[in-house]
């Protein structure tokens, strides 16, 4: 360095510069924040994101690309800090290195975790051809052309590599969205096409936030709507960075089985502790020295102690599921052999009344008549908690193909006709059109009509049950009202719910299962509808809607 | 992940961090960049693409 170059800088009077990143010849405090919260985010969530990822590629290459965006950040906060030229320009070419590669991560961790596989070579080696030129020209004039020295303004000239980059990270933006819609057309699966919005919206999101302080900086730096603020207002976008990084990690956590709690607790307290133990850079008295140090120890226990706890919490949770899992199993094992033996002597009360050889005493045939009726009962019982449990943990196979709704419903209101009869009760049935045409399991659709309807029947002590159909846009509602007993609030919250059943309800219905409303909402669920109740309250009766998509 | 494709990987990830290293000693250790003490030295490589591309 000349001697005039030396007397030009001591001219410039900059700040000496601390830790690479602290100095007055910031131009705005804003930096730190906008800088340094995310990089402390991007490695607290990286490290942990690797940790639990395991041997999951996805999970790596989220590392990877934070670790990348940590180094971009770092860097950028000492080329705003640092008064050492040859600092800049290190800093500077850093920067032109990895910004291309957290574009290129993006893409990468995008395309893996939609496809679930590793992106095939040929890919994979274009993409290090775009990304090359970067790598190999970054020191040379191609890169940054030399130190500016006109002004005071510590800035390097950048080179036609700048450019380059923005270039390529346009092409890779374009290559995510263009993967993206290209796999969401793919998939007809409806859960698979929400992963796929979700991680591409949270993708872009990130790649968006970050490219925004350089796009509204460099564009609106010269111009004069937003002169020397802009910069200022382009560090607002890189703090949307930890948001869309937090919600990356989270949906690594929510498809990929490990636990959100646990991981959530572990960022908290290690954000804290670094948060926290920052202060001691800054802080010179010895007595703030102490009392840091003091919520240091204190945060490290408190925090120890959290983490624990909700692992503890956790695993007691999983133990209970897993028990839960287990006594559903032998229910369900139990109901099948009972619902077995039922259905045989059910066959031979039926068959002793039907042979009239069979049975040569007359006043036997009452106690037969009788038992064959209880049995019934019986086998419609457990057949309820058996399709309702089914239903419910989505056990139960559909056969779908299109049909017509309003003759399931129909043929479902006729078959309860005799019971409603049997109580006194008038059962009406009302459509607004001849077809509702939806795609769905005919069989099963009929016994989630026929127990909603069952459902008013055995809840209503006098009047009548409407039965209704109607078009609502692109959906067919089917409405079920009652003058029955109506729905308390209490009760109104868990009816759908397996073992649901109202406060009274064994008052009214000694054969409540509490698995007749579950079945329906399962049956229901499953054909991408919903089902509700309303009721004014007790006494005043309730109606019971069923919505399907029409096809 | 092949055994190809996972060195291609191995193999980019150490250029990038040879990448660095090497603009490491160019700026830092031997200081090889020059100052711009006058704005005409300064080539202006954005009007420069501007002109390039038509803009």
């Amino acid at each position: 360095m000349t001697s005039g170059i030396t007397q030009l800088i001591i001219d410039c009077q900059w700040f000496p510069s601390q830790f690479f990143i602290f100095s007055g010849n910031v131009f705005d405090p804003l930096i730190y924040y906008s800088h340094l919260l995310p990089l402390v985010t991007a490695l607290i969530l990286g490290f942990f994101v690797f940790l639990h990822s395991k041997n999951q590629l996805s999970g790596k290459i989220l590392t990877a690309t934070l670790g990348f965006l940590s180094v971009w950040l770092f860097s950028d906060m000492v080329i705003w800090a640092t008064e050492i030229p040859s600092h800049t320009m290190f800093f500077w070419t850093l920067e032109i290195i990895v910004e291309p590669m957290v574009y290129a991560g993006v893409f990468y961790f995008l395309y893996v975790f939609i496809n679930g596989k590793d992106l095939g070579l040929k890919i994979k080696l274009l993409i290090i051809v775009l990304l090359l030129p970067t790598l190999l020209l970054a020191s040379s004039k191609f890169g940054l052309l030399g130190y500016n020295l006109t002004s005071c303004d510590r800035d390097a000239v950048e080179g036609p590599l700048a450019h380059y980059g923005y270039f390529i990270e346009i092409v890779l933006i374009l290559l995510s969205l263009g993967l993206a819609v290209k796999s969401f057309i793919k998939t007809k699966i409806s859960s698979e096409r929400n992963k796929i919005v979700l991680v591409t919206a949270g993708s872009l999101g990130f790649l968006l936030a970050f490219s925004f302080g350089n796009v509204v900086g460099s564009l609106f730096s010269d111009s004069n709507i937003l002169g020397d603020y802009s910069w200022s207002i382009g560090q607002y976008g890189i703090f949307g960075v930890p948001i869309f990084v937090a919600f990356l990690a989270y949906l690594i956590v929510k498809y990929h089985s490990f636990n959100i709690k646990t991981f959530g607790a572990q960022v908290l307290v290690a954000a804290l502790l670094i948060l926290i133990g920052s202060e001691l850079f800054f802080v010179t008295n010895t007595m703030n020295q102490v009392l840091v140090m003091i919520t240091l120890i204190l945060t490290s226990i408190g925090g120890f102690l959290l983490v624990k706890s909700v692992a503890g919490e956790i695993k007691a949770k999983e133990d209970l599921q897993i028990a839960n899992a287990g006594q559903e199993n032998l229910i369900h094992i139990m109901n099948h052999q009972i619902k077995g033996y039922l259905a045989k002597a059910r066959n031979i009360f039926a068959e002793l009344l039907s042979e009239p050889d069979y049975c040569a005493a007359e006043e036997a045939k009452p106690m037969i008549s009788e038992g064959l009726r209880s049995l019934t009962e019986g086998v419609d019982f457990v057949q309820q908690v058996l399709q309702g449990s089914s239903a419910q943990s989505g056990k139960l196979v559909y056969t779908t193909k299109p049909m017509n709704f309003r003759s399931v419903a129909y043929v479902a209101t006729e078959e309860q006709g005799d019971n409603a009869k049997a109580k006194g009760l008038v059962i009406s049935f009302k459509s607004d059109a001849e077809e509702y045409k939806v795609n769905g399991d005919d069989v099963q659709l009929r016994e989630a009509v026929k127990n909603l309807i069952n459902n008013s029947i055995n809840y209503t002590e006098k009047g009548s049950i409407e039965v209704g159909m109607n078009k609502k846009g692109n959906k067919v509602l089917l409405s079920v009202k009652d003058t029955g007993i109506g729905i308390n609030k209490e009760d109104m919250g868990r009816l759908f719910q397996t073992g649901g059943r109202g406060k009274d309800s064994l008052k009214y219905n000694v054969n409540s299962t509490g698995y007749g409303l579950a079945f329906v909402r399962g049956v229901v669920e499953a054909h991408q509808g919903r089902v509700w109740a309303e009721s004014a309250g007790q006494g005043l009766g309730s109606a019971f809607y069923l919505e399907l998509p029409l096809s | 992940m092949d055994r190809n494709n996972k060195l291609v990987t191995a193999i980019f990830l150490i250029m990038v961090f040879a990448s660095g290293l090497n603009a490491y000693l160019h700026y830092v250790k031997n200081q090889d960049f020059i100052y711009f003490t006058n704005e005409n030295e300064i080539p202006d490589w954005n009007s420069l693409l501007r002109s390039f591309l038509g803009i």
